[in-house]
């Protein structure tokens, strides 16, 4: 731990927002210098994968020194850190801390966590702080806009991405969005990424907070009838049919027996394959035994 | 016919068919003293479970000798943080249940629970429930049913599960059952493997599995054994993810509590488990050719334990809900309930 060394962290995290985002890259380095990051066209801050080890020791013996505990020393330390290890619950714990303290402006904090988002998609901490940070911040000044942005964004980057979904739940209960916008956003979401299965798990989970009724289930399905025309061959299709038929038995006083014949009678109007034949299997199950029997 | 399910190809003519013990457990026993490798240091925030994953994997491969006991003791006292009660994953971090809980698995395993504060322990878990039946994972609020498991798994490795208030505990874990018949992390929340191994793993504890209907049962047994692919024959968290070795055991052991564990297939799991383990250097990967680890090295194990394929003197019988060896919660006399 030297002053030279301080002064290479305090560099590496002034340089974070001077990039939109992040990436690990191995670059080169030779016997005079070692090369830690470089910034390409003002886009990607690069960060040296070989390096990675030596920068997050620098950074733990700094955060738990005696000598560099005053309040923006830590701030970069732990900025510094995390964009290393993402998942180091400690360090969210100092910045929680900081933002208690007002060391941190919560504004320029969820800016950095955009940053870091991008490199990070799926980190469950990283969305676990996020949802912390605003609720720390006066609801009037949270964007919605920006909050939707960043859930399409990660639920992009990353296919079926558990953290990003989780995240989108909690905002539209947390800022009152409406369901039937939602609904639409999700539609049009899913139109560009049919094959992601936490996306229809969270449109099922839409429409179980409406008032369920034979009308909006009918439309559903329908249009999830109108996709597996096209793309029958899509896994997600079939397990999000399945999901509204449950969704059906358990909320609608309805002919179960006849829900179960009719989608029995669509199946047979598709091309034959995997999906189609689990599918009808499973609905065989139900109708043969009230599902008190079923076995594979 | 021929729809692909998203999974991946196997070579068969390249992969091990045969459990590779001697390597594993070298494997293992290097990682602990691996100071100087990538891992060590960028992997600090999680050390506790990784050497709980380490101790458990040897203890069921009959090599927990080859490892120091008191070095181990004595880092987990480290972590101890005597303010709270709880225990860090590594010493001057913050403790928190999931850390916790690795700590109290390995004493147990090691015979020195007589080293836990049991009054600090059992009060530090109090003050993590919430009102609702929820738990905090630590003083900063994030709830999840995973937090629900470890206090109770913690609770009853130290036969003191009468501190918290388990039907609101309960009813709280029933909140998170969705109509697919999975669980969730929260309530609403989409259902996943490892999220339901911890609830059904806490209903097991408390001996309340009653709570689930026979339909519910049913369904939850159908959403796991779909969990099994097609061609590689190992088994993913959700639908449409790649197989993992992981879920070998969050599914697996979620469905040997329901009594179900017969809806897998058990020749192709344990031919996908094999193939992901590493022939140069031992340990397995999460999938076929990948990097091995210690955690994925413990749940391939597990995993083959549960199939019952080899003689408990190869690999020793492991307990679904607590994923500990079997001898150990026996000794102990710990009760559970399974369908």
């Amino acid at each position: 731990m030297s002053l030279t060394d301080w002064s290479l962290l305090s560099l590496l995290s002034s340089s974070i927002e001077q990039c939109k985002s992040i990436e690990f890259m191995p670059l080169t380095s030779n016997d005079e210098y070692i090369v830690y990051c470089y910034c390409e066209e003002n886009i990607y801050l690069c960060l040296n994968l070989f390096e990675i080890k030596s920068i997050v020791k620098l950074c733990y013996s700094f955060i738990f020194s005696k000598d560099y505990q005053e309040y923006n020393q830590l701030n970069i330390l732990t900025r510094v850190l995390l964009c290393y290890v993402t998942e180091c619950l400690t360090s969210w714990n100092i910045r929680r801390r900081l933002v208690l303290s007002g060391t941190i402006n919560i504004q320029k904090e969820l800016q950095f966590l955009d940053i870091l988002l991008n490199l990070k998609p799926k980190s469950e901490q990283l969305f676990r702080y996020r949802r912390w940070i605003l609720k720390q911040e006066n609801i009037q000044k949270i964007s919605i806009n920006k909050e939707l942005e960043i859930c399409d964004r990660t639920a992009e980057k990353h296919f079926i991405n558990y953290a990003s979904w989780l995240y989108r739940r909690w905002i539209i209960n947390y800022l009152n969005i409406n369901i039937d916008e939602e609904l639409e956003r999700n539609r049009l979401w899913l139109e560009k990424n049919l094959s992601d299965s936490s996306a229809f798990s969270f449109r099922a989970y839409l429409l179980s907070k409406k008032n369920l009724n034979e009308n909006i289930i009918e439309h559903e399905l329908k249009l999830n009838e109108n996709m597996l025309k096209f793309y029958y061959d899509r896994e997600s299709l079939w397990i999000y049919r399945q999901t509204l038929i449950f969704l059906t038995i358990k909320f609608l006083s309805i002919d179960k027996k006849q829900l179960l014949n009719k989608e029995l009678d669509l199946v047979k109007t598709f091309e034959e394959n995997f999906f189609s034949n689990k599918y009808a299997r499973l609905l065989n199950i139900l109708l043969s035994s009230d599902g008190k029997q079923f076995r594979n | 016919m021929g729809t692909p399910q998203r999974d991946i190809t196997i070579d068969t003519s390249k992969v091990p068919k045969d459990l590779l013990i001697e390597k594993h457990c070298a494997f293992l026993t290097g990682y602990g003293h691996s100071h100087n490798t990538y891992e060590y240091g960028t992997t600090d925030y999680l050390r506790m479970s990784g050497i709980y994953w380490l101790c458990t994997c040897l203890d069921l491969l009959h090599s927990l000798k080859l490892i120091d006991q008191e070095y181990i003791i004595d880092y987990i006292q480290k972590c101890y943080d005597k303010n709270s009660g709880g225990y860090s994953p590594c010493p001057n971090h913050d403790p928190h249940l999931l850390y916790t809980l690795s700590a109290v698995q390995i004493l147990v395993q090691l015979n020195r629970i007589d080293l836990i504060d049991k009054q600090n322990l059992c009060s530090y878990i109090k003050q993590l429930q919430q009102d609702d039946g929820s738990f905090m994972g630590d003083q900063w609020g994030e709830i999840d049913t995973r937090f629900s498991f470890c206090a109770i798994a913690c609770l009853k490795l130290i036969d003191s599960l009468d501190v918290i208030d388990i039907d609101r505990a309960t009813n709280f874990i029933m909140n998170c059952l969705n109509f697919d018949g999975g669980f969730g992390c929260i309530p609403g929340a989409e259902s996943h493997a490892g999220q339901i191994y911890c609830c059904l793993g806490f209903l097991s504890l408390v001996q309340r599995l009653d709570n689930l209907d026979l339909s519910t049962r049913n369904m939850l047994g159908w959403w796991l054994c779909e969990r099994q692919l097609d061609k590689s024959g190992g088994l993913n968290g959700r639908p449409e993810k790649l197989p993992d070795v992981c879920y070998s055991w969050w599914v697996l052991a979620s469905l040997k509590i329901l009594g179900k564990i017969q809806w897998i297939n058990s020749e192709k799991l344990s031919k996908f488990i094999l193939a992901s383990q590493d022939d140069e250097t031992g340990g397995c990967a999460d999938r076929p050719g990948n990097i091995p680890d210690p955690f994925h090295t413990l749940f391939g194990i597990t995993g083959l334990s549960l199939l019952n394929i080899y003689d408990e003197n190869i690999i020793k019988k492991v307990n679904p809900v607590l994923c500990m060896p079997e001898y150990i919660i026996q000794k102990m006399g710990i009760k559970m309930q399974l369908l």
